[in-house]
């Protein structure tokens, strides 16, 4: 059996496991940890990930990336996006519309894209599973938020590809809680199990039935991809700097290495507040030789944050409101995630299920990395008896669906269908004589498209001309349990058809191809233009020609009947005749090349201008 | 049932395609019931029940390397998805209980198998000639 592991990766840690002998053993790393900050470094000499890249980040913040999670699979142009670059001291930039990474390594600027930072990391965490277990990695089932798109998915699926791991599944980290819970305590009658799991970076909410025979059917998830514990940091790091400010007149802003030392304090204080009601806050040297010591309580803290607080519960309402479920029907709720250890929290939790009691029973920071390698042994083939009946019914993050008329959104895959699943439409067209469609697949939930995130498009062209809403598009989704989407056209008339992959790489058509297809679309054009046109002048010169015959004819008949006559018949008439048929003759000659030259101007194809063109050619649903 | 055969709408037509589809690929006689195994009186839990209860047979993850496997599961989904959803239930069972018409609304070929000109000639010089 091939050895395959679960990576949990974190928004600020990772944590690696591997299922054997019937449990989960949480793979430490070389330094005995089970936790890897999910940190890189780079240095004049090398790179350096993990604690030894964390404790870099004080020293040579500019160079030691972190939270790289949240750029991961996303526009340079998202609002989160350009709020998570002001907080972090390494250079972010814009590269084909996406962030990248620039650090100096090894003397040079080099840069790095998000999902290559994570590859970093990802092999690390394959190499502490390796040299743990002393034999080689092949596979591995990495976790991800649950509201991460099928973009974010793809792309971490690319990181562990680039780092040498067939990636067996890429799978939500409140669903890898839920097998997790179906192993470690099951119980076997059907239950409602909702999971809020609240880590360093987000917070997902799942809500799952287990099912008696083990089926895991997740009916809804939802969550906050900028809510946790590094939230919490910074808004003690923002009270801090601005008390420092007011005591000692100096502005921390800009000053990383001052700011990352305070972020340590603070955290280490917001830990502290789990347990105890009043910690000190306590940095050396801050700024120029001033020392930092404040106290704080966990009352201030609670005030400071109350607004993030209550914001985790935003998520169980809507997953409740998607599942259809109320919240008296819920029978777990399972907390996971270490921001789960703040008493507020689990008390906004409990008091929101009307004073519930909460199961803390799961291993808070281990659950979804357990999740992962069990779900990886069984997709591994592992035979274990505990393992056996697991299955986990998952569902598509995100809506599916293609732009319609008026630039709306028309799902084919709603959002929580449970995968693998397949769904086709009937489409249509919106002008006359439409020549091709353009099909534009999106995911997202909003109801225009342009809001949603495009993954893919293409193009069927050389449809049969016809009036618009007459052809019958047929547009299939085809979805596997790994997230991978086949998109297919096909048009009932012609039998054309075409079929996409939406793959990691979704900026869809370049340029080139656009050209390239317009080019095509142009091309047919001119040919159906020029087919209609050639038609048109054999036509007309045809009809003239037989126009001149038919004056030939007659003109001959003529001249036959005089020729016939006999001989009182003057040479005067005779040469009358003939120069009559001569005439005749002539301006039927005129006529035929006259009307071949008149065809010739006619001939014209519709000027076609690329983009905008393809871009008129909607569908409508029937 | 004229009336309702005009009214047949798109979700009508995915159940026609649904109901060839789960006969041709479970053998001639099955419906929807007959493969969740439940009786069609069965309420929503029990067909929830019945579906997971079907997937773990089905479902690729345990059915590695079975070539249909993802066909057959995304269509217990699809099924499921109906029984589950009262109103779509309830457009199944008027089906379920009347049969499934044979011949669907010209609309519904036409979709379907929209012919092109040729095709046409030919039926129509087929017609006229005989």
């Amino acid at each position: 059996m091939p050895t395959a592991i679960g990576i949990d990766l974190g928004t600020t840690r990772c944590c690696v496991g591997i299922w054997r002998n019937d449990r989960v053993e949480i793979i430490p790393n070389e330094e005995g940890n089970p936790f890897t900050p999910s940190y890189v470094s780079f240095t004049e000499t090398e790179w350096l990930i993990g604690d030894a890249a964390m404790r870099k980040a004080a020293r040579d913040p500019s160079n030691t990336v972190f939270n790289v999670k949240r750029l991961l699979g996303r526009a340079f142009s998202d609002p989160g996006i350009q709020a998570d670059i002001a907080h972090v001291p390494y250079e972010v930039f814009e590269k084909d519309m996406k962030p990248h990474i620039r650090v100096r390594y090894r003397g040079n600027t080099k840069e790095f894209s998000p999902e290559e930072v994570f590859s970093l990391i990802l092999t690390k965490m394959k190499e502490i599973a390796q040299s743990y277990l002393g034999s080689i990695v092949t596979s591995a089932v990495i976790t991800v938020p649950a509201h991460f798109n099928l973009s974010q998915r793809q792309t971490t699926k690319d990181a562990g590809t680039m780092a040498g791991l067939k990636v067996l599944r890429v799978l939500s980290e409140t669903s890898a809680c839920a097998a997790t819970y179906r192993v470690d305590r099951w119980n076997a009658r059907d239950h409602n199990v909702l999971i809020f799991d609240l880590g360093g970076g987000s917070l997902s909410v799942s809500l799952v039935t287990a099912h008696e025979s083990g089926v895991l059917d997740v009916q809804a998830n939802a969550g906050d991809a900028h809510l946790g514990g590094e939230d919490f940091d910074d808004r003690l790091v923002q009270h801090f700097s601005a008390e420092f400010k007011r005591n000692h007149r100096v502005d921390l802003s800009g000053n990383h290495r001052a700011l990352r030392r305070l972020r340590i304090a603070c955290e280490r204080a917001k830990r502290t507040l789990s347990s105890a009601m009043k910690t000190t806050v306590m940095v050396d040297g801050l700024y120029e030789g001033i020392d930092f010591e404040t106290s704080l309580t966990r009352g201030s803290f609670e005030d400071l944050c109350d607004d993030l607080f209550r914001r985790t519960l935003d998520p169980i309402d809507s997953v409740l409101r998607d599942a259809k479920i109320h919240k008296s029907q819920v029978d777990e709720v399972i907390l996971v995630g270490g921001s789960t250890r703040i008493p507020r929290i689990g008390r906004l939790v409990s008091e929101f299920f009307d004073g519930k009691e909460l199961n803390r029973s799961m291993n808070t920071d281990e659950a979804v990395t357990c999740g992962a390698a069990i779900q990886a042994a069984i997709l591994a083939g592992a035979t274990s008896e505990k393992t056996q009946g697991v299955l986990l019914l998952d569902v598509a993050p995100v809506s599916l669906g293609i732009e319609t008329t008026g630039g709306a959104m028309t799902p084919i895959i709603k959002r929580h269908s449970t995968v693998p699943t397949k769904k086709s439409q009937m489409f249509t067209t919106t002008s006359n004589n439409q020549p091709g469609v353009f099909v534009q697949v999106y995911e997202g939930v909003h109801a225009k498209a342009k809001d949603n995130n495009l993954v893919g498009r293409f193009v069927i062209s050389g449809l049969s001309p016809a009036p618009r809403g007459v052809p019958r598009i047929e547009v299939t989704f085809d979805m596997d349990a790994n997230d991978r989407l086949v998109v297919s056209a096909t048009d009932k008339g012609s039998g054309k058809s075409q079929t996409i992959s939406i793959s990691s790489d979704v900026r869809g058509l370049s340029r080139k191809e656009m050209e390239a297809m317009s080019a095509e679309a142009e091309g047919y054009y001119r040919e159906a233009a020029e087919r209609k046109a050639a038609k048109k002048s054999l036509e007309a010169y045809a009809s003239s020609l037989e126009t001149a015959i038919v004056e030939l004819q007659n003109a001959l008949g003529r001249a036959t009947l005089l020729m016939n006559a006999g001989k009182d018949i003057s040479a005067e008439v005779y040469r009358h005749r003939q120069q009559a048929m001569e005439e005749a003759a002539e301006t039927a000659m005129r006529k035929l090349s006259g009307s071949a030259t008149s065809q010739q101007g006619e001939r014209s194809g519709r000027r076609v201008s690329d983009e905008k063109y393809i871009r008129s050619w909607q569908l409508s649903p029937v | 049932l004229v009336t309702a055969v005009v009214a047949w709408t798109k979700e009508d037509h995915e159940i026609f395609d649904l109901v060839s589809a789960v006969e041709k690929s479970e053998g001639k006689g099955t419906n929807f019931y007959s493969w969740l195994d439940v009786p069609h009186t069965a309420s929503t839990a029990q067909i929830s029940k019945a579906y997971r209860k079907k997937s773990l047979q089905l479902h690729p993850d345990k059915n590695k390397g079975v070539k249909d496997a993802h066909e057959r599961f995304a269509r217990l989904g699809v099924v499921a998805a109906i029984l589950r959803d009262p109103a779509k239930r309830e457009r199944y069972d008027f089906f379920y209980k009347n049969g499934v018409p044979v011949w669907r609304g010209t609309g519904y070929y036409y979709s379907r198998f929209r012919p092109g000109l040729g095709t046409v000639l030919t039926f129509l010089v087929i017609i006229t000639s005989g």
